[in-house]
């Protein structure tokens, strides 16, 4: 088959189209259903942070009880309105990750680590962690797995190929940890597939997320937003320095 | 959103539903993956749509939106459970291509990487002006020339080998 002729096949594909499974009303409805109950949501933390100022106002020199620690809280709570998940393994690599962050993007601001949501599979959490630098706003998943929960994720022959990829690299580890990277058009990630079974993957993307733009108001010229910020997240070393980090893990 | 606003983005999402569906399966090759990409990339074009379209035609901003939606889906680590095979589940039945050429093409377009699918997706089977396309996939016009061209290249190579395949299949009946 000739340039020609495949051109002309892809024009003239013929698809066993099924009945659109949708209703581009419900869609409708439930996108103005999100956003009122963003706003919401919205307004009772300002309404918050205006009661909490009013409080510490009232607390003049003269006042000798200390103001109770109130502990705003850094990211918005999962946006699918499930209860953020509190298994004490998954809340412990939660802490953790919000504590080494800090030193590992030490120009970032605004870093936040919104409460995870149930486990896509058994034995498996993502955190996403954003951030804003000098790039822009920016965000990374961190995917952690028991070794049973490791059977769900992609093997390291399913992630990349060697000479296909712009990398697709395994760095075997002193301590018998293999670390995959992967780079691909616009994004490197690294997955660590350790030797006690367990799974520490990132996807280190330099997509912009839509309401990641739209919270930082990331436009263009022409004030669309930008989809894509031009760095990656983290580097290799910073790559590197998560994945192998021993204290992330399920079992 | 004023009235008039989530009316129009309405008459959108029921005009563009189909077509929209139809780009989201030619890049994912997935029809149950192509009804969630929709309606999320519908989802998202709604928070925007009082600026968007008083720009201008909304559909290339679709495009984008539904660009980032599947390529958001191609990042997860974890493998979704539908069979990937080419395979197109609960279809409406009749054969559409008896030629099989379509389905050879589809199968084959599966194995172009995302980036060079998506060019070819938008420049050959949306039939798009490179400019568009371009705009689609936020990159100038002369990546979306090279990357449709490594794509075709792969996608003819796919198609080479696959049909190879099929032949001794075929001779064997």
């Amino acid at each position: 088959m000739d340039d020609k002729q495949l051109v002309n096949g892809l024009r003239g594909l013929a698809l066993a189209e099924p009945q659109l499974g949708f209703d581009p009303d419900e869609v409708a409805t439930t996108a103005a259903k999100k956003i009122r109950s963003r706003r919401a949501t919205i307004g009772v933390g300002l309404a918050t942070l205006a009661v909490l100022g009013s409080a510490v106002t009232f607390l003049g020199p003269g006042d000798t009880q200390a103001p109770t620690q109130v502990a705003i809280p850094s990211a918005p709570p999962p946006m699918n309105g499930l209860p953020p998940a509190t298994d004490p393994q998954l809340l412990r690599n939660l802490e953790h990750l919000r504590e080494v962050l800090p030193k590992l993007l030490p120009d970032a601001t605004d870093i936040a680590v919104p409460d995870l949501e149930p486990g896509q599979h058994p034995g498996t959490m993502t955190a996403v962690v954003e951030f804003r630098d000098g790039a822009g706003p920016a965000s990374f998943n961190v995917t952690i797995t028991s070794p049973k929960g490791r059977a769900n994720m992609k093997k390291a022959t399913d992630i990349c190929k060697p000479g296909k990829s712009p990398r697709c690299e395994i760095v075997p580890q002193s301590n018998g940890d293999k670390v995959l990277f992967s780079e691909y058009d616009s994004g490197a990630d690294a997955s660590n597939y350790r030797a006690d079974g367990g799974y520490i993957g990132i996807l280190n993307s330099s997509f912009v997320s839509g309401l990641l733009a739209e919270r930082y108001d990331f436009k263009d010229e022409e004030g669309f937003y930008k989809m894509d910020r031009g760095r990656l997240p983290l580097n290799e070393d910073q790559l590197t320095q998560l994945v192998t980090d021993p204290a992330f893990s399920l079992e | 959103m004023r009235t008039g606003d989530d009316a129009s983005f309405r008459e959108f999402a029921r005009g563009k539903a189909l077509s929209q569906r139809r780009t989201a399966y030619l890049l994912c090759g997935d029809w149950h993956l192509a009804e969630d990409l929709v309606p999320t990339a519908l989802i998202k074009l709604y928070r925007v749509w009082p600026k968007v379209s008083r720009k201008g035609p909304v559909d290339n901003y679709m495009r984008q939106v539904l660009l980032r939606c599947w390529l958001d889906e191609q990042r997860r680590p974890w493998r979704r459970k539908e069979n990937r095979d080419g395979v197109v589940p609960e279809s409406a039945g009749a054969h559409t291509d008896p030629t099989g050429i379509s389905d050879l093409l589809l199968l084959a377009l599966a194995e172009v990487p995302p980036k060079q699918r998506a060019a070819v997706v938008l420049r050959y089977c949306a039939d798009l002006p490179v400019a568009e396309v371009a705009t689609a996939l936020r990159c100038s016009e002369g990546t979306v020339k090279s990357q449709a061209a490594r794509g075709l290249e792969v996608l003819r190579a796919a198609v080479t080998r696959r049909e190879a395949e099929r032949l001794p299949v075929e001779r064997s009946r």
